[in-house]
């Protein structure tokens, strides 16, 4: 679980490096990526980066995620197993909603929970095996940038342009019983 | 004639002591450990050293890397981004007996590093790195021009120390 929650903060740094343009206004602001594991032993890490730099690693980072999956321009393709056309009309639905429990899933010990708070989608996740539990908070205009793209396409630049200009304070905070991971703008 | 045999022949000599004197001098100095521990201390003329290399191997003149050019366009930005940005901590990672730390101090990237009793701190010039950047072809890198970028720095560059042990320094005079 402690791999999970270190590579699930990893991956949202990723995402946030892999922005494209960030607004002048972020000029002055800077990204914060913190790890700390418990214990006297754990490790801790602590990253701060001027978002304008880390505008030209997100072009990096862009560069390395369209080799990886296929597609192009700043839309990536997600392959058939998940019906982007239809979480986008799920999604128009839901945010109409207001605050909800929006999914709801349990396998063998594991459960995902996904809900809506205020302007706020919340991911929390748990695992009985290994006592572990996560929770990751995404900005509702997040989401909605995501999902603006065409047909099976997720618009991961919008969404990450979104995040970057336009988000102030914590974007992740991912823990479970020895690792905490947060992931903030200020 | 003689006189200008002898003004000619003094020329020389006089044109590359001073040459020495106006070049920059890396200083390696070695401490060995324990109250009797030698030192050593060797001043390197880098224009000399650079002049050295041309009669060196070709490994030793050229450095490929050429899995690093696609990234090249984006080297030079980070540079001028990171110089001006605002002096702090950019990465700090403590584990048990061991701490990294860089830090943005005016156009300097302090690195610090703690293993055991072993204690490394380097310093980088972001000037010397844009230099570096810039002498990059597309293949690789010249070991001179790296030479002329390490001339960049102003103080300190490299120390290491250990607790009781040898300690090396090497800084640009």
């Amino acid at each position: 679980m402690r791999k999970q929650a270190i590579s699930t903060a990893a991956l949202a740094t990723a995402l946030l490096l892999s922005a494209g343009g960030v607004s002048a206004q972020s000029a002055a602001r800077w990204l914060h990526v913190r790890v700390t594991e418990s214990g006297d032993n754990g490790t801790r890490v602590a990253v701060n980066l001027p978002l304008s730099l880390v505008q030209v690693f997100a072009e990096i980072a862009e560069d390395e995620i369209r080799k990886e999956l296929s597609g192009g321009g700043s839309h990536f393709h997600l392959g058939h197993e998940i019906q982007i056309a239809d979480l986008r009309r799920a999604w128009n639905e839901l945010r109409a909603a207001g605050d909800a429990e929006l999914v709801e899933i349990e396998e063998n010990d594991q459960r995902v929970k996904i809900s809506r708070l205020a302007d706020k989608i919340i991911i929390e996740f748990s695992e009985r095996g290994n006592d572990s539990n996560g929770r990751v908070e995404v900005p509702v205009s997040v989401v909605d940038a995501l999902l603006s793209g065409d047909g099976e396409e997720l618009n991961v630049r919008a969404a990450l342009d979104q995040l970057i200009a336009n988000t102030a304070g914590e974007i992740v905070f991912v823990e479970d019983q020895r690792t905490t991971v947060r992931v903030w703008i200020e | 004639m003689p006189t200008k045999l002898i003004v000619g022949f003094l020329a020389l000599p006089a044109i590359f002591l001073g040459l020495l004197l106006s070049a920059d001098y890396a200083v390696v100095d070695v401490r060995e450990g324990g109250p009797g521990g030698m030192r050593i201390i060797v001043p390197v003329p880098l224009a000399l050293a650079r002049v050295a290399l041309s009669f060196a191997p070709p490994e030793a003149r050229y450095i490929q890397v050429p899995e690093i050019a696609e990234y090249l366009p984006y080297a030079e930005r980070l540079v001028e981004e990171l110089r001006g940005a605002r002096d702090g901590l950019l990465v700090s990672v403590e584990e048990r007996d061991q701490t990294v730390r860089i830090r943005k101090v005016g156009d300097m990237l302090e690195v610090h590093v703690v293993d055991g009793d072993e204690l490394i701190d380097v310093t980088v010039p972001l000037d010397a790195v844009l230099d570096v950047v810039r002498a990059y072809d597309g293949r690789g890198f010249d070991t001179r021009d790296l030479l002329r970028a390490v001339g960049r720095a102003d103080g300190d560059l490299v120390h290491v120390r250990a607790r009781g042990r040898e300690e090396v320094k090497v800084w640009i005079w």
